[in-house]
């Protein structure tokens, strides 16, 4: 179902632009490198329109966990002001490789869960329906056919 | 036993085995047909000995005592050892002059038969419980008998010794203890050494008369509804028998009713019965006197009794009763009197309304009568009926009836096809029941809805005349019962008339064939007795036994049971009908149980209750109904069937039933549909990723920090 239209929060938008400074002004090249491997999580974001934005929290987290590993020592030796070489990093193929899968990882989680919840779903409405006929058999032998009578008549 | 709210307590308990019911239901009919095949109602007929002393010998028929109604066999006082008495057996629902019998029994008088007992006895020729009057025989042969074998003319003196003394005298003893005899006629006088009246309570008063022994006013009543009279018409009857043994019994031949009371109302009654004959001196005056046109002149006992003790008064001869010098014609006649204007009036009512449309009798009562009260009374009449629209053709009826009441306020009341006294309409009813007469039974049935009878009041001849008591006693009886010619539902309509107009009539109902069934407990008891036998081929009801059960338990308004009122068939079925106004009965009943009766009931109320739509109530209904008929009282089935609240429960049950039903069928179409599944699918899967995702993070995010 398509969903309004997102609207910038103002303080979101603040708060992002101060963390972007701040990681441009710590993290250098190590912040390029962080915008470059969360390019798939920004396009989840734009092109999921659910209103919770739940494949966007897939792929970001996944992409988010496969970025760990690379981010980690870079925010470790940032705090510790020691320097760090992120441009290794920018031309590790491997690096990208690993990142690129994290959030390739969180469409495809999307994509088979969505089987296993049709799988769950179905077995929770035909268990449903099975209940309520059973309901409406009650029904009919404790008032009678007059029951789905007065219901055809009234339809 | 198991009281009301007992029952009603068994009712509310959960079902605890929902599955049963059906079966149950199944069984239900054969408990009760288990029930009846081991029931022996205690038994309640009528015996064969009257007040335990006296015995009807059915085979020994009396025919000579014989009457209209009744038919006359040998009786014995077991007791005194008489066997010098005859019974009168009636004919099953013929009238008998309850109040009378009351009156008469045991009156001993040398001149009149004594009735020794009057019941019930049960008639082993047809197997059927008759009213039975018991009495002494009298002493010699009737005098119709004795008159036929007299070749010449019987004495003067006989006939005012012999005869007219020693009746009159009874006749006023009889008046004395406010009764009148009603049937003085040569067959029903026996003369032995002395004369002696014959019976006269077996049937209406004046019932079997000849014609002309009655008044002219009598004489055109319905025979059946000529009332209890007074004494007057016994003494008229004296007269009329004193013209038959002066002349023999061909002294009246040629006469019809209609020409006797043709002749009568144009030349008087003496001229009529004397037919040109001079009675004997001696007579001239008791005749005069006792057949005289006018009222006031008319003989009573005291001018007799001064009669029989040799006065004699010299008489005017009783003149023609013309009242006007140039007749009024209507209904080819010659009218010249209002009493003769009242009869043809009757006798041509259609004309009588058509007349009424007219001025004609208007202008002759006020230029030959000369009466402007009359005459102003028949402009309003004259109006009404002008005005009075088809409909309202009872209203029309009414206006004539008032009219010819007006015109003859000693004549009976006249409307439609009826004549009748206000004192005979109890007998009447019972006359037109007989005979289904049901043009006849509405129009007496509107007489007593609109209380037309206060028009008999209005037109009372002066400010002295006195009611007689059998007359205020029906007044007060149709004042009652107005009500009930209204309903027609079950206890009331003409059946529930019958009942309370006759308060001694035994119950008609088909069900009480060959009983004679007086009093709710026999009637119940009767019924506990018949139950095994009919309770699969007959209700337990009909109008005759509700309306008899009404007029004993006095049901004054209609029966309506509201507490079934969500069940529209089962409130108006007849047999809760039945349950509910035999339980009326019953509770009347102290503590008579009728097992038989109430699983009758139970049997034939359990396929009605099938209309319960909640197959676990039916089932509880049904069972505690069945469990509550082996008390014996149908109070109990009725305070679970009537009276307890489940129809009101069934009924929103229900309500609520259909509307789960429709919620029901709108949630399975909604799992149904393929956009909500999509729509589960994608919220579901969405929350599994996450779900996964969250975990996954925080694993190697912890791994990391670990590290």
């Amino acid at each position: 179902m398509a969903s309004p239209a997102p609207t910038a929060n103002p303080l979101l938008v603040a708060s992002l632009g101060f963390s972007c400074i701040i990681g441009i002004v710590v993290l250098k090249f190590g912040f390029i490198f962080i915008l470059i491997a969360t390019l798939p999580s920004i396009v989840a974001y734009f092109i999921d329109r659910d209103v919770h934005k739940s494949a966007f929290r897939v792929v970001l987290l996944c992409n988010m966990a496969a970025l760990m590993p690379y981010v980690l020592p870079m925010l470790l030796a940032a705090a510790s002001m020691q320097p760090y070489d992120a441009m290794s990093l920018m031309t590790d193929p491997i690096a990208w490789l690993v990142v690129y899968c994290g959030a390739a990882a969180g469409w495809s989680l999307l994509f088979l869960c969505s089987y296993i919840a049709r799988f769950l779903v179905i077995l929770y409405c035909e268990y449903q329906i099975s209940r309520l006929e059973r309901f409406q058999k009650k029904l009919v032998a404790e008032w009678g056919e007059r029951v789905k009578q007065e219901q055809q008549s009234e339809t | 036993m198991a009281t009301p709210s007992a029952a009603q307590d068994n009712l509310s308990k959960p079902d605890r085995d929902s599955s049963a019911p059906n079966a149950q239901d199944n069984k239900l009919p054969t408990l009760i047909s288990d029930f009846f095949a081991g029931y022996q109602p205690p038994g309640n007929n009528a015996g064969d000995v009257l007040d335990g002393r006296f015995r009807v010998d059915f085979n020994h028929p009396v025919p000579a005592y014989n009457t209209q109604t009744a038919t006359a066999y040998h009786a014995d006082d077991l007791v005194e050892g008489d066997s010098n008495l005859y019974a009168l057996v009636c004919k099953p629902g013929t009238y008998q002059r309850h109040t009378a019998i009351k009156k008469l029994l045991n009156f001993e008088h040398k001149h009149f038969v004594m009735l020794k007992a009057a019941g019930v006895l049960m008639n082993p020729l047809n197997g059927t419980e008759q009213f039975v009057l018991i009495y002494t025989r009298p002493v010699g042969q009737k005098l119709s008998e004795l008159m036929a074998g007299v070749s010449g003319r019987i004495s003067e003196s006989f006939v005012s010794r012999n005869i007219l003394s020693p009746l009159i005298t009874v006749i006023g003893q009889l008046a004395e203890m406010g009764v009148t005899h009603g049937a003085i006629r040569p067959d029903n006088i026996y003369y032995g050494e002395y004369p002696m009246l014959g019976e006269c309570l077996s049937e209406p008063s004046g019932f079997s008369q000849p014609f002309y022994f009655d008044p002219i006013y009598r004489m055109q009543a319905h025979p059946a509804a000529k009332g209890e009279g007074r004494v007057e018409h016994d003494y008229y009857a004296l007269a009329i028998l004193t013209i038959y043994m002066l002349y023999g019994s061909n002294h009246f031949s040629g006469y019809t009713t209609e020409s006797l009371q043709k002749k009568i109302l144009k030349d008087g009654a003496y001229a009529a019965l004397m037919r040109g004959k001079e009675p004997p001196e001696m007579f001239t005056d008791l005749l005069r006197g006792l057949l005289s046109g006018n009222i006031n002149e008319r003989w009573n006992y005291r001018n007799l009794k001064q009669w029989l003790d040799g006065k004699r008064s010299n008489i005017m001869l009783p003149s023609a009763p013309s009242e006007s010098a140039r007749p009024f014609e209507f209904g080819g006649a010659s009218i010249s009197s209002r009493a003769e204007l009242a009869h043809y009036l009757f006798l041509n009512w259609n004309q009588a309304i058509e007349l009424m449309r007219t001025d004609r009798l208007i202008q002759w009562v006020i230029l030959n009568l000369r009466n402007k009260e009359l005459s102003e009374t028949l402009k309003k009449i004259k109006k009404i009926v002008s005005d009075a629209s088809v409909k309202n053709q009872v209203h029309v009826n009414e206006q004539i009836m008032k009219m010819i009441l007006l015109f003859d306020p000693e004549g009976p009341i006249r409307i439609g096809t009826l004549s009748f006294f206000l004192d005979g309409v109890d007998s009447l009813y019972l006359e037109l029941m007989n005979q289904q007469a049901t043009e006849e039974l509405r129009l007496l049935s509107k007489f007593t809805e609109l209380s037309m009878h206060l028009h008999w009041n209005d037109t009372r001849p002066g400010s002295d005349y006195v009611v007689p008591e059998s007359v205020k006693q029906m007044l007060l009886k149709l004042d009652h019962i107005r009500m009930f010619a209204r309903n027609v539902g079950y206890g009331f309509g003409h059946e529930r008339m019958l009942y309370e107009l006759n308060p001694n009539l035994p119950c008609r109902s088909p069900l009480c064939d060959k009983k004679y069934l007086t009093t709710l407990p026999t009637l119940l008891m009767h019924l506990d007795a018949i139950a095994g036998a009919s309770y699969r081929s007959q209700e337990a009801i009909d109008l005759h036994l509700a309306a008899f059960i009404a007029s004993r338990i006095s049901v004054m308004h209609e029966i309506k049971l509201h507490q079934l009122i969500p069940h529209p068939s089962l409130a108006t079925d007849k047999n809760s009908m039945a349950l509910h106004i035999i339980s009326l009965a019953q509770s009347r009943c102290n503590n008579l149980q009728c097992p038989g009766l109430a699983h009758w009931l139970a049997f034939r109320v359990l396929p009605v209750l099938d209309i319960i739509r909640s197959r676990t109530l039916r089932s509880k209904v049904k069972l505690v109904a069945v469990q509550c008929a082996k008390t014996g009282y149908t109070q109990n089935i009725s305070e679970i069937i009537i009276h307890s609240n489940y129809a009101v429960a069934d009924m929103s049950g229900f309500v609520k039933a259909i509307q789960t039903y429709k919620d029901n069928i709108q949630q399975i179409a909604f799992y149904q549909k393929e956009h909500v599944i999509d729509e589960y699918t994608k919220t579901v899967g969405h929350m599994i990723a996450k779900s996964l995702a969250y975990t996954g993070f925080i694993v190697i995010f912890i791994h990391m920090w670990i590290e």
